[in-house]
């Protein structure tokens, strides 16, 4: 790790991420190719409605669908994409929200995939109508849901994490039946790059973080329906200059180097020789796994996932053994100096380390660490 | 130079600006200066906790401008959004979680009627109702008084120079809103020079916010200083508030990079450190040249004019219509199109004005020769 000026005058501490794509723990690094592209943007000045528009055009065109927006994270892209629906484009209605009394203003969310994200129908004025239970929805059930009220149905695809008896294009069906549009979270639902594409043309409005292909932490995008995506924009930071200050998002704002900075990492993301990656991620986490060998009461195995991160090590901890257990040994990584972020320990125990997150060579301070921690 | 900038453009499709117009965000806001460039790329191949680099960049801004608190946010527009939510939820979760639906809490905003503008949309995003106290010409002590009520959860205050004397001051709107208990939202977004000017008003009410990009810090950037408990209670509606509390707070959409942060930090330091005469006059350098330059151009009058602003000056050109065949506005879409494009603002039939703070060394050359080609000259 470089010694970093910045960090030290402020008493901050970089940490050696292990843990993935989190935001709580800075999102991404982009690399180089993407940081070129920015830097380019950075000393030239561009009108911001002509370049969200074409990189717009250019990433739609790169997934199959009619149109694309970028915008300050997934998160940011769902409260457009709700906004989108609530207004239907209308600069009365722009002006109003969050306030959104004399039109639909409902949108149905499946009961069996609460998550916190679903706050972003709320923040502009949407309110959640659930359709279902805890275990799971019906087709007659959405649709049953679904009235003269409704705006739009919201839809969770992160199977691994939110499973459901009910697939996005079930619901999406539903939908298009009912005559609503379908907001889809794939937040990060990039790889692979024929599902990638899949799920970007599953709904509507389908939303997406860039940090996972390697764009900044505050970048990401919605896509899928034209006018929808247009009535997105509209509620935007630069529709805000459109709809005369009307726009709830203003807030929202993304740098223009950001901007470039998707549309670098996109074309970057389709290109690359992601079996290589594979590869390197693997070896990275082979090392580390080495590392631990032969510790009594550890076991060390390389995981695939089903999903984008693809592989991850877990490390099973026999606490009588070891004299500790994962989130102790989690806390004293996270402790240390410098600062080792592993993932969270879900249920089961298995402490995890993925290795897209790290830099080349960091692999090896994580495994010196990780045996020490074992073994002291 | 712009033609690097331009390359990255022309692959989408998307043409480059020479910016004459200053820190729009229409243009991209801002482009940063060599401390800011140099911090962000620092962190670039970092990782940190997020909640320990907010904490600690806020208290080395509050410290350089002698506040109790600060928070880095995504944008002026954003600082005023969390401030509008944090004097109407304080730190109650339920409240937090319950915005924009306000009902039940105090959630009126005052705000004399003379100073409403476009960006005081940023109250009513997180679902406060603002009340006008006075009228279009002006606000009299009691009748921001008169406003103020049991609902009242704020005090709105837009500081720009040259108010007229109808409107209250800033001191005049904190000292009536204090003796109603009631807490006063300052949008100082680009009141950052004469350096003790920045000062007095990031001192000057309960929650002040700024925008960064004016510093020389990315576009979507800035952040809110004052009163501890209210910045608390504004940083507890933000993107990490939100992962740490359970998914409450609004303000998740309003995201910062860590390399934006840092950024912001290096440019406020940077700010309070710089010979800003030595800026002004670099500014005003240039403006001379593009005056130099248009001397003996046929129907075009120059003039500096000094403006009341962070960049202090501005060029009006000034054209004869009869001479030219062409309206200011005329000549101002011919810059916009030709390539590069060049955006200025048109002051009237007859002007347009150009600023120098935008431009890249060596740009108010080309905008001198497009400016006197467009006249005819």
């Amino acid at each position: 790790m470089k010694s970093n000026r910045i960090y030290d005058k402020l008493g901050v501490r970089p940490v050696i991420n292990a843990g993935g794509n989190t935001t709580l723990w800075g999102g991404s690094t982009p690399p180089p190719e993407v940081r070129r592209a920015m830097d380019e943007a950075d000393h030239s000045y561009v009108e911001m409605a002509e370049l969200l528009s074409r990189s717009g055009d250019f990433i739609a065109e790169t997934l199959g669908v009619e149109a694309a927006h970028v915008t300050s994270g997934c998160f940011a892209a769902l409260v457009l994409s709700t906004a989108a629906c609530l207004t239907e484009g209308e600069q009365d209605r722009t002006a109003r929200l969050p306030e959104t009394n004399g039109h639909p203003n409902e949108i149905v969310a499946l009961r069996s995939l609460r998550y916190p994200y679903r706050r972003s129908h709320s923040v502009p004025g949407g309110r959640i109508v659930e359709a279902g239970d805890e275990d799971g929805c019906t087709v007659e059930q959405l649709a049953a849901a679904i009235g003269p009220n409704t705006a739009a149905v919201t839809y969770v695809q992160q199977p691994d994490v939110y499973g459901s008896n009910l697939t996005l294009d079930d619901a999406a069906a539903v939908a298009r039946d009912q005559g609503v549009p379908i907001i889809v979270d794939a937040a990060s639902q990039i790889y692979p790059l024929d599902y990638f594409r899949r799920t970007a043309q599953a709904g509507d409005l389908v939303c997406f973080g860039a940090k996972y292909v390697g764009a900044p932490h505050s970048t990401g995008f919605l896509c899928g329906r034209k006018d929808l995506v247009e009535a997105a924009a509209l509620q935007g930071f630069i529709g805000f200059e459109a709809s005369a200050g009307n726009s709830i998002g203003r807030g929202y704002k993304v740098d223009r180097q950001d901007v470039v900075a998707v549309a670098a990492a996109m074309e970057r993301w389709f290109s690359i020789d992601h079996e290589a990656r594979l590869i390197e991620m693997s070896g990275r986490l082979d090392v580390m796994a080495k590392a631990v060998e032969g510790i009594p009461g550890v076991s060390a195995r390389i995981a695939k996932l089903p999903n984008y991160a693809q592989l991850e090590l877990q490390v099973r901890i026999d606490e009588a053994r070891v004299g500790k257990d994962a989130s102790q040994v989690h806390a004293e990584l996270l402790d240390g100096k410098p600062r080792i972020r592993a993932g969270a320990i879900r249920t089961g125990g298995a402490l995890p380390f993925v290795a897209h997150t790290m830099f080349e060579g960091e692999e090896r301070i994580v495994a010196d660490r990780l045996r020490e921690a074992l073994t002291a | 130079m712009a033609a690097t900038g331009a390359d990255i453009y022309a692959r989408m499709g998307a043409r480059a600006v020479i910016n004459a117009q200053g820190n729009r965000t229409v243009l991209g806001g801002s482009a940063t200066v060599p401390e800011v460039t140099e911090a962000m790329a620092a962190v670039n191949d970092t990782y940190v906790e997020m909640a320990e680099l907010l904490a600690r960049s806020g208290e080395y801004i509050a410290d350089l401008l002698d506040v109790e608190a600060a928070y880095v946010t995504s944008g002026c527009s954003a600082a005023l959004a969390f401030s509008a939510a944090a004097c109407m939820t304080g730190r109650d979760p339920d409240k937090i979680a319950r915005i924009p639906d306000t009902t039940g809490m105090k959630n009126e905003i005052v705000i004399q009627k003379a100073q409403r503008y476009s960006y005081d949309r940023s109250f009513t995003v997180p679902g406060a109702r603002l009340v006008e106290a006075g009228d279009a010409d002006g606000c009299a002590p009691e009748q921001l008084r008169g406003k103020i009520g049991a609902d009242t959860a704020a005090v709105a205050y837009l500081v720009r120079p040259n108010e007229p004397r109808s409107v209250l001051t800033l001191e005049q709107a904190v000292e009536i809103a204090h003796s109603a208990d009631v807490p006063v939202i300052a949008d100082a977004a680009a009141q950052i020079y004469p350096l003790d000017y920045f000062r007095r008003n990031a001192q000057g009410a309960d929650l002040v916010c700024f925008g960064a990009k004016y510093m020389g810090a990315p576009q979507s950037s800035g952040f809110v200083c004052g009163r501890k408990d209210l910045v608390a209670a504004a940083s507890d509606q933000g993107f990490i508030a939100f992962q740490e509390n359970g998914g409450l707070s609004f303000g998740r959409p309003m995201k910062l990079d860590k390399q934006e942060v840092v950024g912001v930090v290096a440019a406020v330091e940077r700010w309070l450190t710089i010979n800003h005469e030595d800026r002004l006059l670099g500014y005003e350098e240039r403006l001379s040249r593009i005056e130099d330059e248009l001397e003996s151009a046929p129907g075009v009058e120059t003039a500096i004019e000094h403006v009341p602003q962070y960049y202090r000056a501005t060029l009006n050109v000034a054209f004869d219509n009869e001479t030219t065949g062409k309206s200011a506005q005329d000549i101002a879409d011919e810059l916009g199109a030709g390539s590069p494009r060049i955006w200025v603002s048109v002051v009237d039939d007859q002007t347009i004005t150009v600023t120098s703070h935008a431009l890249n060394e060596g740009e108010e050359l080309v905008v001198a020769e497009r400016i006197r080609a467009a006249a005819g000259g």
